[in-house]
């Protein structure tokens, strides 16, 4: 994952309409990791665990290309 | 999925965006080079499609993005303590509604219903929305439509001409 951030779709070496990196990730049943992102409006450091404590969490990712 | 979190925000379902790698990077949305330039396009995001919805933003390698899967339009459902509850490879937001009533609110009926967990998979089919596509891509810019579908794509987003 070098070229994370790839200049060109699609990326070489990653299939975007195969799911191979999606079946490696957690199962269903199972405990999500958790992970530190950045608040847009805020600024601060936001723990997903902190998140769902207190209720579910809807998480959609994207980007606006 | 505005909609969504907003029709379950009264029943403890909180609803957040995560801003990862530009999927199609082109002229007016180039890849990220800096998490300014993230932040950036992630605010211009929010402003002009009027999102509501806390958005956080992934740091520059995906970590939580790879974490999850990588995928670029993937919705997540994630039950209070962190168990998984349903896991998305695209957005159909007919079936996140359709997750949030079997998954989320067979969870919150198991007890007083005597429900017992179960699991199920399944292929799940999205429109291929090309047009959509297109006229949404104008904002990226043409390398986004020239990537997906050559010179055949910029003639149908800006004529015969097939530049803007």
């Amino acid at each position: 994952m070098d070229d994370y951030n790839y200049a060109h779709f699609p990326p070489t070496g990653e299939k975007a309409d195969k799911f191979e990196r999606f079946y490696e990730a957690p199962n269903v049943g199972t405990i999500a990791p958790d992970m530190a992102l950045e608040d847009l409006e805020s600024g601060e450091t936001r723990h997903l665990k902190d998140l769902w404590k207190s209720g579910a969490v809807l998480m959609d990712f994207g980007s606006y290309s | 999925m505005e909609d969504i979190a907003e029709r379950y925000v009264d029943r403890s379902v909180r609803s957040v965006f995560v801003y990862v790698r530009e999927a199609h990077p082109a002229e007016n949305l180039p890849p990220h080079v800096s998490m300014d330039m993230k932040r950036d396009h992630a605010r211009q995001f929010r402003e002009e499609q009027k999102i509501k919805r806390p958005i956080l933003l992934d740091d520059m390698t995906g970590t939580c993005h790879r974490a999850f899967g990588t995928l670029p339009n993937m919705t997540w459902l994630i039950e209070r303590g962190g168990l998984i509850l349903y896991k998305a490879a695209w957005t159909r937001p007919d079936d996140v509604i359709a997750a949030l009533d079997e998954s989320w609110g067979g969870y919150q009926r198991r007890r007083q219903d005597d429900l017992m967990p179960a699991y199920s998979e399944r292929m799940i089919w999205r429109a291929g929305e090309d047009d959509r596509f297109i006229e949404l891509s104008k904002r990226s810019g043409p390398q986004a439509i020239e990537e997906m579908f050559g010179k055949e794509g910029l003639v149908k987003a800006y004529g015969e001409k097939g530049e803007p």
